[in-house]
């Protein structure tokens, strides 16, 4: 399953047409030359930031964090190395841990946009009774999400954001995959708690 | 519909929701440019220093806590060793 999560990486190096070097070469480079980190940053921002929002739920922390993430992946490059652990992995690594200590620090539960998931549904969907009921579903979900202890919620935004395998997961949350699949069913499990319990 | 249907109907559904839910987004290019630009100059600004910071600080204040009990303790034992 990892070959396929490289197979991803590989595949996202060669759309970008730059520079064909691996994001492992890349962040070698980078320790001598903090220039190269450009490329990588150019490479895997959109995903980051979208992980970052999955996480945060609007466009103003997600943004802040998400600068946060590449700052601190350009200041610690010395300490990565590829000893089986991706660089996508190790930069959603610190994507979670920056995501973590802004909740911490703020002493606020992650929360979701509300509104802009509501804009959303009224776009896709034209059928009014239809509409009302998903963005009702869609707001017990949200609130149900933001609810959930962190590693459960990092699961579902690797999951479902970014469409990772659970083998995938299981790198970045140092897991087995049987662990990330058990783990996963449970979620699911405690999710659906949550939203039967709200009024 | 027996309970292993409807559990595996409200799993189902429950993912769909979740895959909704993960509506595509995207930074703004501008936002892309600036940050790229910023962070490659070192100009974000980072709270990790700052957590650092702070936990020594706070590290230094309980081991300066700590030596005033044990010299306040240390003082007391003496001083009812006297009296003795």
């Amino acid at each position: 399953m990892l070959s396929q999560y490289q197979a991803s990486t590989d595949a996202e190096d060669g759309e970008s047409g730059v520079d064909p070097r691996s994001d492992k070469e890349l962040a070698l480079a980078a320790r001598e030359d903090p220039a190269v980190f450009g490329i990588l940053y150019e490479r895997h921002v959109s995903t980051i930031y979208r992980y970052v929002y999955y996480r945060v739920g609007n466009r103003e922390d997600a943004e802040d964090l998400n600068a946060r993430v590449f700052m601190r992946a350009l200041k610690h490059i010395q300490r990565f190395d590829d000893r089986g652990v991706p660089f996508t992995a190790w930069l959603y690594r610190i994507a979670h841990n920056v995501v973590a200590n802004f909740h911490r620090d703020n002493g606020r539960h992650p929360q979701v946009s509300l509104e802009d998931m509501t804009s959303r549904e009224v776009h896709h969907h034209d059928d009014a009774d239809h509409a009302i009921d998903l963005r009702l579903d869609q707001r017990r979900l949200a609130l149900a999400f933001a609810r959930l202890p962190e590693e459960r919620q990092q699961l579902i935004a690797l999951k479902f954001s970014q469409q990772l395998q659970n083998a995938e997961i299981g790198v970045i949350m140092r897991r087995s995959e049987g662990a990330i699949k058990s783990l996963y069913h449970r979620t699911l499990e405690q999710l659906r708690e949550l939203m039967e319990a709200q009024p | 519909m027996s309970a292993r249907a409807q559990h595996a109907h409200d799993v189902s559904a429950l993912e769909r929701a979740l895959a909704e839910f993960a509506h595509p987004v995207a930074p703004r290019p501008e936002y892309v440019a600036e940050t790229k630009t910023a962070v490659l100059a070192g100009r974000i600004d980072d709270h990790e220093a700052n957590a650092l910071a702070a936990a020594f600080v706070v590290t230094a204040f309980a081991a300066g806590v700590a030596g005033m009990f044990v010299f306040a303790g240390a003082w007391i034992i003496r001083a009812t060793r006297r009296r003795g």
